[in-house]
C-alpha cells in the first residue's frame, strides 16, 4: 500500500530524514517512535505534502502512484489523513461548512457524488455521538476554544468522516488524559479495516496500548534504527532510547 | 495674499470656477436665491481653499493629482432598461435610481411609501425651490472640511433626499442607485440628504455600481440629520468599475440617545474614499462605523473617519477591515475626538489588514484626540497574510488551495457581515463579496 524507500529531505535546508525505508501493507499498524528531534513529525509532514518540506532523494508510492507528484489536497483524496498533534484553530470558520467542505471535495476527487445536507448532518451527528463529542462544539469555528482533548477528537471525528486507507496520527496521544486517549484510540480502531492501514506517531508507548500496532519501528536521525513488534514499545519504554544507544534529548 | 497665488495655481479649481461659471444658470434650482447664494458661497470657500495636497493631513496617503488628470464629460443620455439593475435592487425595499447623476422615477420603486416617509431627488427639491424641503441642506458639512465638499455643494446636481418623520419607523430599506452606464465619463457630483426625526428609525443604502466598463467621477456628499433618539442605519456598497473614480463623504450629526450605524463595503474603483465625519452631538449618542474594502490590481481605497465627542456618555465603535491583493493600496485613517465635556466617552477603533500579495500596501493612522480625563479610548491595527498553518490543515482534508484561501479570506471578511441584522442587505452584500472571491480564483487560473 505504502511504500517508502530511501526518502531524504531537508526542512529550511537542513536534512532531517537521511534515508527513510518503510513498507506498510494493507489493513497493518504500524507505529514509529523515536527521539525528539528524530524526523517523526517530518515524516508525517512529508506523506502530507506541507511546503517547506522538500524530498530531496528517494520515493513514496501510494497504491502504485508516486505521491511526491501531487498536491496536499490530491493526497488527501487518495486516502492519506494526517491527525495533526496541534489541530489549527480557523477562526470565522465555521465547522460545519468546512467539514462538508472537506468531505464533499474528497468525494469529489474519489468520483462520488457530493453528500446532501440532510444526509451530512445526521453522518456528523452519528460520529460525534460515537465519539462521545459534544455536537455544539461544531458550532463554533474551526477549532476555536477547543480544549486539547477536544481539538484531537475532532481529529478522529474528520478521519471518520473522511474514511482514509493510511491515516497518519502524529503524537495524537500528546496532552490527552486517559479518557480522551481511550476515546481517540477507539474511534481509530473503529476504523481498522483488512484494507485501511494506520502510522501512528509516538514518543510514549501509552497509546500503543490501546491501538495495538502489528509493527514498531523505531526512527532515530532520520533513519528507521531498529524495527520489531508491539513487544519492542514495551521494552524501550522501560529502558528507554538508551537500550539502543540513542540518545533522548526530552527530559523523562 | 496667499489664497489669490493659489487661484492661479490650483489648475483643478481652476476648472472648476469655469465650469461654474458656465453652467451656474443651468444648475437645478438657479431661478431660487437662496440656492444660487448657496452654491456662490461654497464656490468661493472652494477657490479660497483649494483641492487638498497630501500636504493636507487629512488626504496624506490620497492623491488627487489621477482624478484632475483625467477627462470628463457631461453625462449623456443612454438606455438603461429595468431589467440590467434587477441585481443590484435590494429585494422589498423602496428604490430610487439615478443614471449618470440623474434620478430617473421610471427605474425607480417608491410606491408606497409609508406616512411620515418623504422622497424627493435634489434636482426636484431645488427647482421647487422649497426651503423646507430642503432644511438640512449644507448644516451638517462644513464647507471648509478639505475634499470635495465646497465644490459638491457649488455643482450639486441630483441626488436623494429623504425625510423622516417624528416616531416613525420605516421597516423596508431605502435604497439609492448610482448607476454608471457602459462607456461613460461622465462627472457627477452628488449630494444626499436624510433627516430622521425624534425616535424615528430607517435604513437608508446607497449604492454604486457600472454597467460595463466607466471612467466617470463621483463626488457624492451625504449629510444626515438624527434627531433625538432616531436609529439610522446607512450602508454604502461602492462596486463602480475598477476605471472610474469615487470621492464620498457622509457627515452625520447625530443627536441625544441618538444611534448612528454604518456599513461600507467597498470594492470598486480605480481610486475611492469613503469618509464619515460625525458628531456625537448630545448626551447617549451612539455610532458604529464598520467597513470591508476588497481591492485588486492598482486600485485605491481610502476609509476616512472623523468622530467628534462632543457631549458625554457617548459611544463610538469602529472595525475596518481590509483585503488586498495585487499592488492594491488601502488607507484606513481613523481620528476621534473627545471634548473637554465629553466625560464617560467611551471610543474604540481597529483596523485589520489582510494582505494577499508582497507587492499590497496597507496604510493606518490613528488619531486620537482626547481633552476630557475620564473616557475609555482605544485603537488597534493589525497587518497580516493568511495563516499559513491554516491553509495546509483546510489542504489536508481535501480542499483544494484555491477554495481554502478563498474560505479563509470570506472567514476574514464575513466576521462583520455576521453581525448585520438579517434584513435583505445581508445577502445582497454577501453576494458582492462572494463575487469579488470568485475573481480571485479565476485571476490565478488564468495566470
Amino acid at each position: 500500500m505504502l511504500s517508502i524507500k530511501n526518502l531524504h529531505a531537508t526542512v529550511h535546508g537542513k536534512e532531517i530524514l537521511r534515508g527513510v525505508d518503510l513498507e506498510i501493507g494493507a489493513g497493518e499498524v504500524h507505529a514509529i517512535m523515536g527521539p525528539n528531534g528524530s524526523g517523526k513529525s517530518t515524516l508525517s509532514y512529508v506523506l502530507s505534502g506541507r511546503e517547506g518540506y522538500d524530498v530531496t532523494d528517494g520515493e513514496i508510492i501510494y497504491n502504485g502512484k508516486n505521491l511526491l507528484e501531487l498536491d496536499v489536497h490530491e493526497r488527501a483524496g487518495e486516502g492519506i489523513f494526517l491527525a495533526f498533534q496541534y489541530p489549527v484553530e480557523i477562526p470565522g470558520v465555521s465547522s460545519m461548512s468546512f467539514l462538508r467542505t472537506s468531505l464533499n471535495s474528497v468525494r469529489r476527487y474519489r468520483g462520488e457524488d457530493e453528500i446532501s445536507a440532510v444526509d451530512f448532518l445526521k453522518l456528523v451527528r452519528a460520529t460525534a455521538k460515537s465519539l462521545e463529542m459534544d455536537d455544539k462544539l461544531l458550532q463554533r469555528p474551526v477549532n476555536v476554544g477547543f480544549s486539547g482533548g477536544e481539538k484531537k477528537r475532532n481529529e478522529v471525528l474528520q478521519m471518520s468522516l473522511l474514511e482514509p486507507s493510511l491515516a497518519v496520527l502524529d503524537e495524537t496521544d500528546s496532552g490527552l488524559d486517559i479518557d480522551a486517549l481511550k476515546a481517540v484510540a477507539d474511534g481509530v480502531n473503529a476504523l481498522r479495516a483488512p484494507d485501511r492501514s494506520a502510522l501512528v506517531i509516538t514518543h510514549y508507548q501509552r497509546l500503543l496500548s490501546y491501538i495495538v500496532p502489528d509493527f514498531v519501528h523505531v526512527l532515530a536521525q532520520g533513519k528507521i534504527a531498529a524495527t520489531g513488534d508491539k513487544e519492542l514499545a514495551l521494552e524501550l519504554e522501560k529502558n528507554g532510547y538508551a537500550m539502543l544507544g540513542l540518545e533522548d534529548t526530552e527530559a523523562a | 495674499m496667499t489664497s489669490s497665488v493659489q487661484i492661479l495655481t490650483d489648475p483643478a479649481i481652476a476648472k472648476y470656477r469655469e465650469q461654474y461659471g458656465a453652467l451656474e444658470a443651468q444648475l437645478p434650482g438657479g431661478e431660487h436665491d437662496w440656492v444660487t447664494s448657496l452654491r456662490d458661497q461654497a464656490m468661493s470657500v472652494a477657490i479660497r481653499t483649494g483641492l487638498p495636497t497630501r500636504r493636507v493631513e487629512s488626504w496624506k496617503y490620497t492623491d488627487l493629482r489621477p482624478i484632475h488628470r483625467a477627462e470628463f464629460s457631461a453625462a449623456v443620455a443612454s438606455e438603461v432598461t429595468g431589467a440590467m439593475l434587477d441585481l443590484y435592487k435590494l429585494d422589498d425595499a423602496f428604490v430610487a435610481v439615478f443614471v449618470d447623476g440623474s434620478f430617473v422615477p421610471a427605474l425607480s420603486r417608491l410606491e408606497g411609501l409609508p406616512v411620515g416617509v418623504e422622497f424627493s431627488s435634489l434636482a426636484d427639491a431645488l427647482l421647487s425651490g422649497e426651503k423646507g424641503l430642503l432644511e438640512g441642506l449644507g448644516d451638517v458639512v462644513a464647507l471648509e472640511t478639505p475634499g470635495f465638499a465646497a465644490l459638491n455643494t457649488a455643482l450639486m446636481q441630483d441626488g436623494g433626499v429623504c425625510r423622516i418623520a417624528d416616531n416613525v419607523s420605516v421597516e423596508k430599506p431605502v435604497q439609492f442607485i448610482f448607476v454608471s452606464t457602459e462607456n461613460s465619463s461622465a462627472e457627477c457630483h452628488l449630494r444626499n440628504l436624510v433627516v430622521t426625526g425624534v425616535n424615528s428609525k430607517a435604513t437608508v443604502m446607497q449604492s454604486f455600481v457600472s454597467l460595463g466598463m466607466s471612467s466617470g467621477f463621483s463626488d457624492v456628499v451625504t449629510e444626515a440629520v438624527l434627531g433625538q433618539g432616531a436609529n439610522l442605519r446607512h450602508v454604502t456598497h461602492q462596486d463602480q468599475s475598477a476605471t472610474a473614480w469615487h470621492i464620498g463623504l457622509i457627515a452625520a450629526r447625530v443627536g441625544r440617545d441618538a444611534h448612528f450605524d454604518s456599513f461600507v463595503l467597498s470594492s470598486g474603483a480605480r481610486l475611492a474614499r469613503n469618509e464619515i465625519r460625525l458628531r456625537l452631538d448630545g448626551e447617549g449618542a451612539d455610532c458604529s462605523l464598520n467597513g470591508i474594502a476588497m481591492v485588486r490590481d492598482r486600485q485605491h481605497c481610502d476609509n476616512t473617519t472623523d468622530v467628534d465627542h462632543a457631549k458625554s456618555h457617548c459611544h463610538s465603535s469602529q472595525v475596518y477591515k481590509n483585503v488586498l491583493d495585487d499592488r492594491a493600496h488601502t488607507v484606513f485613517q481613523g481620528r476621534v475626538h473627545v471634548a473637554p465635556d465629553a466625560q464617560k466617552t467611551d471610543a474604540h477603533q481597529m483596523n485589520r489588514n489582510l494582505l494577499l500579495s508582497r507587492n499590497a500596501q496597507a496604510d493606518c493612522k490613528p488619531e486620537l484626540i482626547i481633552h476630557a480625563d475620564d473616557v475609555k479610548c482605544s485603537h488597534g491595527a493589525t497587518v497580516g497574510d493568511l495563516d499559513q498553518d491554516a491553509l495546509f490543515y483546510l489542504q489536508s482534508r481535501g480542499i483544494d488551495l484555491e477554495t481554502a484561501r478563498n474560505m479563509m479570506v470570506h472567514a476574514f471578511a464575513a466576521e462583520l457581515l455576521e453581525a448585520l441584522p438579517e434584513d435583505s442587505i445581508r445577502p445582497y452584500l454577501e453576494n458582492a463579496m462572494s463575487s469579488w472571491l470568485e475573481n480571485i480564483a479565476s485571476v490565478e487560473e488564468a495566470a
